[in-house]
């Protein structure tokens, strides 16, 4: 089935209908402080701290209401990575394992979770229209913001698309595995598809600009960002800033 | 493959991060509003083909497209590839924003140097299947040769992994040829305009 190959977007889309104090954070300043606590983070350097900030963080995530099992299974996505960088560190000078090798990977693991935990903080705590309108309050070029909004909507066309054209293939018993047949094939699709969707992507855009767009997607103006954001959003920072500045003690 | 948040060191995420967002300040920069739905729809295209996965022995590989990306936008890719890259990051959470930068830099560098390769073979009037083919090759080859640098940059320790790295890419480079190949005729047959920037014949 092409499912075993192509997955579904939409189920990978979620929003957790909450009221907690995740949700009801300002995105724009919780865009800001996610993006800059994912790289405080990676300058953190003592195993101890990260694995503490992980669980620290892990702590929101379940409070904000990610179900258990969805969570396993998201992070589980992690883990071929995970392996597929640990392994190598850990025994590419054979056995003993080194200290030092261990605290790497301790240190890669637990960056690794900890920004995908920020991440699930950044996207599933507002629905997707809502981060994608913050996002358009943030000093981000109107021609940027118009990709990214026409590209949200061409990324489920297209893979309803492909997922339609494999259905079909699969019906005639295509099998999709690593031949030149294969990837003939895929040419062809990759072809097709573009050709029929630059056809798609042209009628819309000119039906857009007969409708008076001037390359600024119109968006509704978010609340004001209150002192329970900027509060959220400082004390966060300030909180690993001060980790970074203990730890370098 | 996209590098996940943590791989990185400090000054890795800072080089990269400033470089990958001068490539993409350009691509805004020389971007004209006719170009917005075709930098678009090559965006999501990105996004949607890397969500197939080819069975490898007991792993499995997706293709990146570089090499296409590029022949089609050009200086533009940067552009394409980084909003796909968040979009990857929104919906499946795959890659990471510390890694943005060197993400974004793994496929949008060799898709502009695929793009410089493929004008200067359209000029001496060779092949053009072919010459997608090795386009599509070449720039897999550099992503991997870009990865591999800023890895061994990182750290020592990253030596094993890329050596598995790029092991597990050399199929990645077979597929992309044929595919990019295939793509690229196809487009030549049906709608050679899109190709029009090259003056091809």
């Amino acid at each position: 089935m092409p499912e075993e190959y192509i997955p579904s977007l939409d189920g990978n889309l979620t929003y957790l209908d909450k009221d907690t104090f995740i949700q009801r954070w300002d995105p724009r300043t919780k865009i800001v402080t996610c993006i800059s606590l994912v790289f405080l983070i990676s300058a953190v350097k003592n195993p101890k701290n990260i694995v503490l900030i992980c669980l620290f963080l892990l702590g929101i995530v379940l409070f904000m209401g990610l179900e258990f099992k969805d969570l396993i299974k998201r992070t589980s996505l992690l883990f071929p990575f995970l392996i597929f960088m640990g392994i190598p560190i850990l025994f590419g000078q054979g056995i003993p394992i080194s200290n030092e090798r261990k605290e790497i990977v301790i240190l890669l693991a637990f960056k690794s979770l900890s920004s995908l935990y920020l991440m699930f903080i950044m996207f599933f705590t507002q629905p997707m229209w809502e981060f994608l309108g913050a996002l358009s309050f943030l000093k981000i070029p109107n021609s940027v913001m118009s990709i990214i909004f026409l590209s949200w909507r061409y990324v489920f066309i297209l893979g309803n698309r492909l997922r339609d054209m494999f259905k079909g293939l699969y019906s005639r018993g295509f099998k999709l595995k690593f031949s030149k047949a294969t990837f003939n094939v895929m040419g062809q699709i990759v072809g097709g598809m573009l050709i029929k969707s630059i056809d798609t992507s042209d009628t819309v855009y000119n039906a857009m600009l007969l409708r008076g767009f001037d390359n600024k997607i119109p968006v509704s103006r978010p609340r004001d960002i209150g002192l329970m954001d900027l509060l959220k959003s400082s004390i966060s920072i300030i909180l690993l800033i001060l980790v970074l500045i203990i730890e370098r003690w | 493959m996209h590098l996940a948040d943590g791989v990185l060191n400090t000054p890795a995420v800072l080089a990269t991060s400033v470089a990958a967002g001068a490539l993409v300040v350009n691509a805004v920069r020389t971007l004209d509003n006719e170009d917005i739905p075709k930098v678009s729809l090559m965006t999501a295209t990105f996004f949607v083909f890397a969500l197939m996965s080819f069975p490898v022995g007991p792993s499995s590989v997706h293709p990146l497209l570089g090499g296409l990306i590029g022949i089609i936008l050009g200086w533009q890719a940067p552009l394409a590839v980084c909003i796909g890259l968040v979009l990857q990051a929104a919906i499946f959470q795959h890659g990471g924003f510390t890694t943005l930068g060197i993400n974004t830099i793994m496929v949008s560098v060799p898709a502009i140097i695929a793009h410089i390769f493929f004008k200067g073979a359209m000029k001496k009037k060779m092949n053009i299947t072919a010459v997608a083919g090795v386009a599509a090759v070449i720039s897999i080859c550099l992503t991997v040769v870009i990865l591999l640098t800023v890895l061994s940059l990182t750290s020592p320790t990253f030596k094993e992994v890329g050596l598995v790295l790029a092991l597990g890419h050399l199929p990645l480079a077979a597929a992309e040829g044929v595919i990019t190949a295939g793509a690229v005729k196809f487009l030549m047959k049906t709608r050679p305009e899109i190709l029009s920037q090259y003056k091809i014949d």
